[in-house]
């Protein structure tokens, strides 16, 4: 448990380290506000690449599944994921409102299906917190910090965590 | 520009252009000499300037540059510019040897297309002095000028006598240097490639020289090599090669010569030396010098010539006695050898590397070697056309953008007219005749956009055509022979058998095959791999060969055909097969299986068990003969170029291992299918047929489903619930497509609700991230960017098995067999499993016979309660099989039950006439009707 902890301080400092150059000159970061299950979270700005609408998405018989499916955007035959099941959240249906985030960290690229796309803010990396909610464990791993979003606690969701657990399954 | 037929032309132009060669090899060796003799120097321009004239007449354009260049410098010779010394002779004579290679190219049906860069420019580079050169009596040069700018393949009669004149004065002189700015890396890549090709032809013709070692013909071609390669390595002072090529050669010709015999040990000497070489080869392919101690090497073969003293030039060339003065003579004495292998020839990628790698423990630099340089030999004339599209394309594209142009303005006019329109339909002006000639414009308009439109049309069809074409040429610059793979095997089967002490024939079949070159450079492993397999643990040595009856030589088969889009490759031995009793056991020690599911699995596939990761972690286990050492790796390498590998075996006469692989890993012919509300693609190579199907074709078979087809019982299920996805059950429809889809040998057969399309696609890869996915092959991409996904099918095939071995055995009705035996007989492999399943559910012993004679003698030698049998067999029929069964008293009152899809009533009086006691049809077989009969019969 002190190990889980310790390690999130550090991706905490990790990240504000990495922003704190941005800070000099911007003193900002930005973050994508979306919904999942009727709920605000945020993503980190500088994982994602794009935002596209929803597309057909073909599913790939065998695929884990949290994999949606693929589609194709933009030259490039991408996964999409439904990081609702990655954590644990309820399922929602497709919508006219629902949008698919293009997320790059490391060596995977993937869709993600969110059910809305709210905002991208940017606030100075001090209105950053650590979070503080009591959550459930599935969501827990991958959450980094707190922000503040029309005057609620929105959680942030490390995508890069995400991307790093889902190689991780696929090296088991 | 008129054309003519020039070949007509060319013959005698080889002819004079021999000759005016040979006048400037000779006048200017004497130039050297005497640059003074204006004479001579007049007879030389000629020559060369002939030379440019009648190259540039036939469009020998190469040729032409180079004499153009030499004319040039000649003239500044004559004129007093340039004075002639030895620096300017070895410039002369590197292009002298350049024009020469050409033309022989030339007179043998080539184009005499060839870099000439690098000899022009040392021409040139030589005039743009302006000053005479230092040493002007011929003295200014070092070891670096005269020898390194040889080119690679110029002839080796040349070599001696160029690197005397050099070698000579450089000696006295050697500080005193003015290299020519000459980049010998161009020179050292061709030798590199022109050395593997010459050790390739050494490595494969030697191996049959020793099995007949009488063949004079091979004897002159491996002389010829190594003669070849002597010369060149010593152009560009690869000084160890050339000495062990030296050793080489004076012990071939000692061959030839009858004053040594080729034996095993002699055998050995050579192919020490040419792995020595090998070394030294991939090492200057790698950058380095091929610097390499050789003397062990040359010392073996030495000694083996015993009498001759070891590196006295036996073809009269030796050069470190040649004189100045021979220089002359030199070229016109010595036939002139040809470019070994033409150019248009694939690459042979260290191939024979490979072969090494097993013997030397340096594979890791090897490998860097060869993976440094990743190059492709390419037929001009295929490069030619596909810059001839390329450019066709392009034009098109010109075309495309005009036509936008044309629509802009369009847009532009259309925007006008709603303006207008508007303008009328508020009455602004309230005339009439604004309108008319509206009316009159917006028709004109729709004529430029129909003529617009139909333009498009023409070119985006033009577009589309020659973009296909241009996608089929360059993806046919990737397809290379399997040869490259296959001719180092001969080399690699005898080591190891040598190793090995075996005795083993080879028989290589279908090296012509084509495939895609990435795909061939990563067969090189697994082929080595099941080959060596093969030798180390199949074939039996000669002595247990003798004692098993066979002859003492074993046979090793490898074999490549191509099925449509698929490459199949075969690796056969008739050695003493795999022990499935050791695989069994061990699969379960290793605890890759239960017992429970192996009791559920066909006998012939448990062979298979040594493609299983894990199987053979162990150390190599030689009471199982090893089999399966490795073989995981074979698996996973051909997985990943989107094949299958399995494995037959049968006790005491062999196994035959079988890869099947797609020709090309891009795009693919496959048919477009639905099921389940999605569209898949399935290669076309793997469908055997379509069928339509009613569901009261479809048979119950204990825990799965089969339809008889064309005498065969074939496994049958949806197809997306055999992805895994929902089923989405019979579509209500009467009738239904099925395809019968073959892998390997098996056939399975898969429901779908429609077949949509069938065409080329381009497989692309799914992101890695993906999760494990044995029936994806990849996806494709539409026109209207829709995705579809490609199956995989030797995945869709083991996840049908799968599925149908982990169903529990549902409605296991009992034991009312008691261990009875029943025997059946049938030559489909399906129909055989399928009738097992069902009976062996029923509590009965079931063992099975392929034909009618199969099945006597397995009658002969046990007691069976029943026999279940077949009528269309190879070998021995039905009838024919209860003909001979009744006559034997033993066996006249076994009751015999004929299954088959002989549906004629003369058939089944025939069937009844011979003495079977039931006769079941396969087309309205099903389970109970079968069991049913049975137990009437016995129980």
């Amino acid at each position: 448990m002190d190990d889980k902890r310790r390690s999130i301080e550090k991706a905490i400092e990790e990240r504000e380290g990495l922003e704190l150059e941005v800070e000099l000159k911007e003193e900002s970061v930005q973050f994508v506000v979306v919904t999942l299950a009727g709920q605000w979270y945020a993503f980190w700005g500088d994982v994602v690449e794009s935002i596209a609408m929803v597309q057909t998405i073909t599913p790939v018989p065998g695929a884990s599944d949290f994999m949606l499916g693929v589609m194709y955007y933009q030259g490039r035959v991408e996964s999409v994921m439904d990081i609702k099941k990655v954590l644990g959240l309820e399922e929602t249906a497709i919508t006219r409102k629902s949008r698919i985030a293009i997320a790059s960290s490391g060596e995977v690229q993937s869709g993600i299906l969110v059910d809305s796309v709210e905002d991208v803010i940017e606030l100075p990396t001090r209105e950053i917190f650590e979070p503080l909610h009591t959550m459930e464990a599935a969501k827990k791993e991958y959450v980094t910090g707190e922000v503040d979003f029309r005057g609620q606690n929105v959680v942030i969701l490390d995508l890069t965590r995400v991307f790093e657990r889902v190689l991780e399954r696929e090296s088991d | 520009m008129t054309q003519f037929d020039r070949s007509a032309f060319v013959e005698k132009f080889v002819q004079e252009a021999r000759e005016y060669l040979e006048v400037l090899n000779r006048s200017l060796v004497d130039l050297e000499k005497d640059s003074g003799d204006t004479a001579l120097l007049t007879e030389v321009l000629r020559a060369a300037h002939t030379l440019k004239g009648s190259s540039r007449m036939l469009k020998f354009m190469d040729i032409n540059r180079v004499s153009h260049c030499l004319e040039d410098l000649l003239e500044d010779i004559r004129d007093g510019r340039l004075a002639m010394d030895t620096e300017v002779g070895d410039a002369i004579f590197l292009a002298l040897d350049e024009i020469d290679v050409c033309i022989e190219e030339i007179a043998g049906g080539g184009e005499g297309d060839r870099d000439m860069s690098a000899a022009c420019h040392s021409l040139e580079s030589l005039r743009g002095t302006g000053e005479p050169t230092s040493g002007a009596d011929g003295e200014s040069e070092d070891e670096t000028t005269g020898e390194d700018i040889q080119g690679g393949p110029a002839s080796e009669a040349d070599a001696g006598p160029e690197d005397e004149t050099t070698e000579g004065p450089a000696q006295k002189k050697a500080t005193e240097s003015v290299p020519i700015a000459i980049d010998r890396s161009a020179f050292v890549e061709k030798f590199v490639q022109e050395a593997r090709e010459y050790l390739e032809v050494l490595n494969r013709s030697l191996v049959d020289l020793e099995k007949d070692s009488g063949d004079t013909a091979l004897l002159t071609e491996v002389l010829r090599a190594a003669h070849t390669l002597k010369g060149s390595s010593r152009m560009l002072k690869f000084m160890d090669i050339n000495r062990v090529s030296h050793c080489l050669e004076d012990l071939l010709e000692d061959i030839r010569d009858g004053r040594l015999a080729m034996d095993t040990e002699v055998g050995d000497a050579i192919f020490l030396a040419l792995d020595e070489i090998d070394v030294c080869i991939e090492e200057i392919a790698g950058g380095g010098e091929g610097d390499r101690d050789m003397s062990a090497a040359c010392h073996s073969l030495e000694s083996l010539r015993g009498t001759g003293e070891p590196t006295s030039g036996a073809d009269g060339e030796s050069e470190d006695e040649t004189t100045g003065e021979d220089i002359a003579a030199k070229p016109e004495e010595d036939e002139r050898i040809p470019l070994g292998i033409s150019r248009s020839e694939p690459e042979v990628k260290g191939s024979s590397a490979a072969a090494a790698e097993e013997r030397h423990d340096e594979p890791a630099k090897k490998k860097s070697a060869r993976t440094a340089e990743e190059t492709l030999r390419i037929g001009t004339s295929s490069l030619d056309a596909a810059i001839r599209l390329a450019g066709e394309i392009r034009v098109n594209g010109m075309r495309l953008d005009h036509h936008l142009d044309e629509l802009a303005e369009m847009r532009r006019a259309f925007r006008h007219y709603q303006g207008d329109m508007e303008r009328c339909l508020e009455g602004k002006n309230g005339r009439e005749g604004d309108l008319a000639q509206l009316c009159r414009e917006t028709k004109e308009f729709y004529a430029k956009i129909d003529d617009l439109y139909r333009k498009y049309r023409e070119n985006l069809a033009g577009l589309e055509q020659m973009a296909a074409e241009l996608q089929e040429k360059t993806l046919d610059m990737r397809m290379l022979p399997l040869s490259t793979v296959f001719d180092s095997l001969p080399r690699a089967v005898r080591d190891l058998s040598r190793t090995f002490g075996k005795e083993i024939e080879l028989i290589v079949e279908g090296s012509e095959t084509h495939m895609d070159k990435k795909l061939i450079e990563r067969l090189d492993g697994p082929i080595v791999h099941m080959v060596r397999n093969c030798i180390d643990h199949g074939i039996e040595t000669p002595e247990e060969r003798q004692k098993a009856g066979k002859p003492t030589r074993g046979q090793l088969r490898i074999a490549a055909s191509q099925e449509g889009d698929h490459i199949t490759i075969v690796v056969e031995d008739d050695g003493r097969g795999i022990d499935l009793e050791a695989v069994e056991k061990k699969a379960l020690t290793k605890g890759l299986i239960d017992r429970e599911q192996l009791e559920r699995i066909p006998e012939r596939e448990i062979a298979n068990f040594i493609f299983l990761p894990g199987f053979s972690t162990a150390p190599i286990i030689t009471d199982i003969s090893g089999r399966g050492v490795g073989m995981d790796v074979v698996r996973s390498a051909v997985e990943e170029l989107k094949g299958a590998v399995s494995v037959e075996t049968e006790k005491g006469s062999g196994s035959r291992f079988s890869l099947q692989l797609p020709m090309t890993l891009t795009t693919i012919r496959a048919m477009l299918i639905e099921c389940g509300g999605f569209s898949f693609a399935i290669p076309v190579g793997y469908i055997a047929e379509t069928v339509t199907s009613r569901h009261g074709d479809i048979i119950q078979v204990v825990d799965r489903e089969a339809i008889s087809l064309k005498n065969q019982m074939i496994p049958i299920a949806r197809l997306d619930r055999t992805l895994g996805l929902e089923d989405s059950g019979p579509n209500g429809k009467e009738r239904f497509p099925v395809l019968v889809i073959r892998s390997d040998h098996e056939h399975v057969a898969l429901i779908i609700d429609a077949i949509v399309d069938e065409r080329d696609i381009l497989l692309k890869p799914i992101p890695p991230h993906m999760g494990e996915t044995p029936c994806v092959a990849g996806v494709s991409v539409f026109g209207d960017n829709q995705i579809s996904v490609v199956l995989h099918i030797p995945g869709v095939v083991d996840s049908m098995k799968n599925m149908a071995r982990l169903q529990p055995v549902g409605d296991k009705r009992g034991d009312g067999g008691k261990g009875r035996a029943i025997l059946v007989v049938d030559d489909s492999l399906n129909t055989r499993e399928i009738e097992k399943s069902i009976i062996e559910a029923y509590g009965y012993e079931v063992d099975l016979a392929r034909d009618g004679v199969e099945g006597l003698s397995m009658v002969r030698s046990k007691p069976y309660d029943m026999i279940v049998t077949d009528l269309d067999m190879p070998r021995m029929d039905g009838f024919a099989l209860v003909e001979h069964l009744r006559q034997e008293p033993d066996f006249a009152h076994i009751p015999i039950v004929i299954v088959t899809s002989r549906e004629k009533e003369e058939d089944k009086k025939r069937g009844i006439e011979v003495g079977a006691d039931a006769y079941i049809l396969k087309g309205g077989f099903d389970q109970s009707n079968l069991i049913d009969t049975i137990e009437s019969l016995i129980g």
